[in-house]
């Protein structure tokens, strides 16, 4: 699991394109969205995509559950496990 | 935050438009021939190949993404404007700044930036060799006791004619040598000319 974090903080960083952040400076249980790293709408769809083409998993924009999955890097990580062992 | 989504296009427009600005509001007008050409290209690459488009490049391939982006990160409330270049440019973008001018707006910035072209659209057009942005501070002057540094001034019925900037993609180079020698007259297409002096 800690590798698979690991892995999630350097696409966030690949994909959303974050110049000045290392993975060091991504705490996994802080949030993605608003406060903490501060992302928005916009990097939620990017990242819903990057997250389709690499671990082939699909997202459902109107699940409510959706929106705590991508809370921190830890609840994606969690879903990422969950969607692959399913 | 907001630089992860500049690109090397915008990143120039926006270092050439923030020391002028000096933290004031006016409005910001943006002329582009082509925009951000590679961005858009990239994204044609993914439709052709069947892939999904990433939602950011999809938002910032409009041709006044530049311009927002820049008025979001500097703070501008004033109007904010995108104007495609066609084969003038500098006359399309002087024109409309000229008109704002004399509709009462005291002062502006005008922008021209181009990025070298994909490959694929040379056939059709000349591409820059490099990343080129010109921004320019722009005021009315009313009274002419007024220090302005520059004056411009635009008119109809020059002799000489200006290129196509699809035959002459460098077309900020004469505008910016023009500048430099701080006097002389530069012609803009279509039988318009921009004087400029010294005072």
């Amino acid at each position: 699991m800690s590798n698979l974090v690991e892995e999630l903080k350097v696409l966030i960083i690949d994909v959303l394109n974050l110049e000045d952040v290392t993975p060091e400076d991504i705490q996994a249980e802080e949030p993605l969205f608003g406060e903490g790293l501060g992302l928005d709408s916009i990097d939620a769809l990017e990242l819903g995509l990057a997250l389709q083409k690499k671990y082939n998993i699909s997202i459902d924009a109107e699940n409510e559950n959706t929106k705590t999955h991508f809370a921190s890097v830890n609840n994606l990580a969690k879903f990422v496990a969950e969607s692959q062992n399913a | 935050m907001q630089r992860r989504r500049l690109s090397p296009l915008s990143k120039a427009a926006m270092a050439t438009a923030h020391p002028l600005l000096a933290g004031r509001d006016m409005p910001v007008l943006c002329c582009s021939v082509h925009g951000e050409a590679r961005r858009t290209y990239a994204l044609l690459q993914d439709v052709a190949a069947g892939e999904p488009l990433s939602p950011t490049a999809f938002g910032l391939s409009v041709h006044n993404a530049i311009v927002g982006q820049l008025s979001i990160s500097l703070g501008i409330h004033s109007p904010a404007m995108a104007l495609a270049g066609g084969d003038f440019p500098l006359l399309s973008g002087l024109l409309e700044a000229t008109g704002m001018l004399a509709e009462g707006v005291p002062e502006l910035l005008l922008q021209f930036y181009e990025e070298p072209l994909p490959e694929l659209y040379l056939h059709n057009t000349e591409s820059p060799q490099r990343i080129c942005a010109t921004t320019l501070h722009l005021r009315a002057i009313n009274d002419a006791t007024q220090s302005a540094g520059y004056t411009a001034e635009l008119k109809n019925g020059s002799p000489a004619d200006a290129d196509s900037a699809f035959a002459r993609s460098e077309y900020q180079l004469p505008l910016i040598a023009a500048l430099v020698d701080g006097s002389g007259c530069l012609p803009l297409g279509q039988g318009w000319q921009l004087t400029l002096g010294r005072d």
